[in-house]
C-alpha cells in the first residue's frame, strides 16, 4: 500500500457504515432493515458470525486495508456510529 | 502494485528440492522434533520461516513461501512433515505476523532453528465446525485473572508443541464476540499433552489432545482483545483453506514423474505400460489434477502477496481451493495408485500412494461439506447448518 493509495481510501462516513451494515444483516436475514447510525445493532439479534464476519470483510475492502482484529469487540459493534469511530481510530493509528 | 515480479516459483521449489534431496531419505524415521530440526536446517525452509515470522509482505513472500513448501515435496520429504511446516507457516505464524503486538516475537530464533513447536488447537472432541459451541472456556477471576479450562482435541502437533494458539469463550452467552484467542506456553502448569493418536494419515506429524486444567491465562497471553477471537479466527481458516494444500503440489509433481518414468521403463507383453492409451490417459489425467491444485494455490498465493483484497475478503475462494484440491488430491491417489501395482501399497517401495492424506484433506481446515454450506450461504442461499 502506497502512501497514496492509503490517502485516497481510508476515509469513510457514518452513512456508508450504517450501508455496509444493513446490507450485511439482508444478505444473511433476508430482511432489509433500515439501520441509522445510532441503531442497536447488537440488541438486534441479527449480528450472527457470519454477518460480522462479511461487515468486517466489507470495510476492510471499503477503506482499502486490513483492519485489526482489536477492533472486533462488541463494544464497537453497539451501533454503526462506535463502528464508525473504531474504524477512524484503526485508521488513525495505522497511518501513523 | 508488483509484488510478485522477483518470484520465480519453480526456481524456488527446485532450489529448495536440491538443499533437501540428500538427506530427504532421513526423514519420517526418527523422532518428530529431530526431523522438524533438520527439515529447518535447509536455507530456503528457514528463509520462508524468517519472512513469516518478521510479517515481511509486498515482494511476493507467499509465493515464494508457497514454492518452498512444493521443494519439501519434490525432494520426497515425507507428506505428514510437509503438511506440518505448511500447517505452522501458513496456519500459525503468518496469521500472528499480522497482529500488532507480534506475540511470537519472543520466540523467533526458536522457532528458526525447529527447537521451537507451535500447534494451533481449535478442534474440541464435540466437533469443530461451530467454533460458537466450543467448551474451552477462560473464565475471569475477582482479581482480574484467568484461568482456562477445557479440552481441544485432534490437533496437529500437539504432543511434540511448546507454544500452543488456542481459542476459547470468554463468555459464556453464543455470540460471535464471545470467543478470544490466546497463546500458552505447553509447560505452564495446568497444560496436558495427551499421547499421541494411533493416526493413519500424514503420520510423520503426530496428533493429539491437549488438556487446560485450571491454566492461569493473563491479560498478555491474549492474542488478540477479549472477545475478537473469531475475527482472528477467520484469519487463521483463511490462510489455512487458501494454502495448506502446497504441501500437495510437490507431493504431486514428484509422483506424476515417477508415473512417466515407471511407465515408460516397464515393460508388459513386449511393450511399456505407457504404450497403452488407456494407461497414458490416466497419466494424463494425473498432470491435469497436478496443475489444478498447483494454479488454485498460486493463485491464492499470488492475491494474498498483491493484497489487493484484504484477507477476510477471500474467504469463500479460499474455501473452494481447498475443497477442489482436496478432492483432486484424493482422485490422483486414486488413478496413481494402481499404475504403480502392488508398489503402491508397499511402504518402503519408493511408490507407496498416501490415499489416507488425500482423505485426510477432506477433513481438515473445516470438512468440505461445511465449506460447501459456507459458499452457499455466500451465494445467498438460506442454507442452515
Amino acid at each position: 500500500m502506497t502512501q497514496q493509495d492509503s490517502q485516497v481510501s481510508t476515509t469513510i462516513t457514518v452513512e456508508e457504515v450504517c450501508a455496509i451494515v444493513s446490507a450485511a444483516i439482508a444478505r444473511r436475514s433476508g430482511r432489509a432493515e433500515t439501520v441509522e447510525p445510532d441503531t442497536e445493532v447488537l440488541l438486534t439479534g441479527l449480528l450472527d458470525s457470519l454477518t460480522l464476519v462479511n461487515i468486517v470483510a466489507e470495510l476492510e475492502e471499503r477503506v482499502g486495508q486490513r483492519l485489526p482484529e482489536n477492533l472486533v469487540v462488541a463494544r464497537n459493534f453497539r451501533t454503526p456510529t462506535t463502528l464508525h469511530a473504531a474504524v477512524g481510530d484503526a485508521l488513525g493509528v495505522q497511518s501513523r | 502494485m508488483t509484488a510478485t515480479i522477483s518470484v520465480d516459483p519453480a526456481r524456488i521449489a527446485a532450489a529448495t528440492s536440491a538443499e533437501l534431496s540428500e538427506i530427504a531419505q532421513q526423514f519420517g524415521t526418527g523422532d518428530y522434533r529431530q526431523s522438524w530440526r533438520s527439515l529447518l536446517a535447509a536455507p530456503s525452509v528457514r528463509a520462508a520461516f524468517a519472512d513469516s515470522l518478521r510479517g515481511v509482505r509486498g515482494g511476493g513472500q507467499i509465493t515464494n513461501a508457497v514454492a518452498v513448501v512444493e521443494g519439501i515435496g519434490r525432494a520426497g520429504i515425507p507428506a505428514g512433515l510437509c503438511y506440518a511446516y505448511a500447517s505452522q507457516l501458513f496456519g500459525i505464524q503468518w496469521p500472528l505476523s499480522f497482529i500488532a503486538s507480534q506475540p511470537l516475537a519472543p520466540y523467533h530464533e526458536s522457532l528458526l532453528d525447529g527447537s521451537l513447536l507451535l500447534c494451533h488447537a481449535l478442534t474440541e472432541e464435540t466437533g469443530g465446525s461451530d467454533p460458537l459451541s466450543m467448551r474451552t472456556a477462560a473464565t475471569r477471576s475477582a482479581d482480574g485473572s484467568w484461568q482456562l479450562n477445557g479440552r481441544k482435541a485432534y490437533v496437529t502437533a500437539a504432543p511434540a508443541a511448546d507454544l500452543v494458539l488456542t481459542f476459547a469463550r470468554t463468555d459464556a452467552a453464543r455470540h460471535p464476540f464471545a470467543l478470544s484467542s490466546l497463546l500458552i506456553p505447553a509447560d505452564r502448569p495446568g497444560v496436558v499433552r495427551g499421547e499421541p493418536f494411533a493416526k493413519l494419515a500424514l503420520t510423520e506429524v503426530p496428533m493429539g489432545a491437549i488438556d487446560f486444567d485450571g491454566v492461569s491465562v493473563t491479560d498478555a497471553d491474549f492474542v488478540s482483545d477479549e472477545g475478537s477471537g473469531l475475527a482472528f479466527l477467520t484469519a487463521t481458516t483463511t490462510w489455512e483453506r487458501a494454502l495448506l494444500m502446497s504441501y500437495a503440489i510437490g507431493i504431486m509433481g514428484r509422483t506424476l514423474e515417477q508415473a512417466t518414468e515407471w511407465l515408460t521403463s516397464r515393460e508388459q507383453f513386449g511393450h511399456p505400460l505407457g504404450s497403452s492409451p488407456l494407461v497414458a490417459s490416466r497419466v494424463a489425467d494425473l498432470a491435469i489434477l497436478a496443475h489444478r491444485v498447483r494454479s488454485l494455490v498460486y493463485d491464492m498465493a499470488r492475491r494474498i502477496d498483491d493484497e489487493s483484497t484484504p484477507l477476510r475478503s477471500l474467504s469463500t475462494d479460499a474455501a473452494m481451493v481447498k475443497i477442489s484440491c482436496a478432492q483432486d488430491l484424493l482422485q490422483f491417489q486414486t488413478i496413481a495408485g494402481p499404475l504403480f501395482g502392488a508398489r503402491a501399497v508397499i511402504a518402503d517401495s519408493g511408490f507407496a500412494i498416501d490415499a489416507s492424506g488425500a482423505i485426510a484433506a477432506s477433513i481438515y481446515a473445516g470438512t468440505n461439506d461445511l465449506l460447501r454450506i459456507m459458499i452457499a450461504r455466500d451465494l445467498g442461499l438460506p442454507v442452515e447448518n
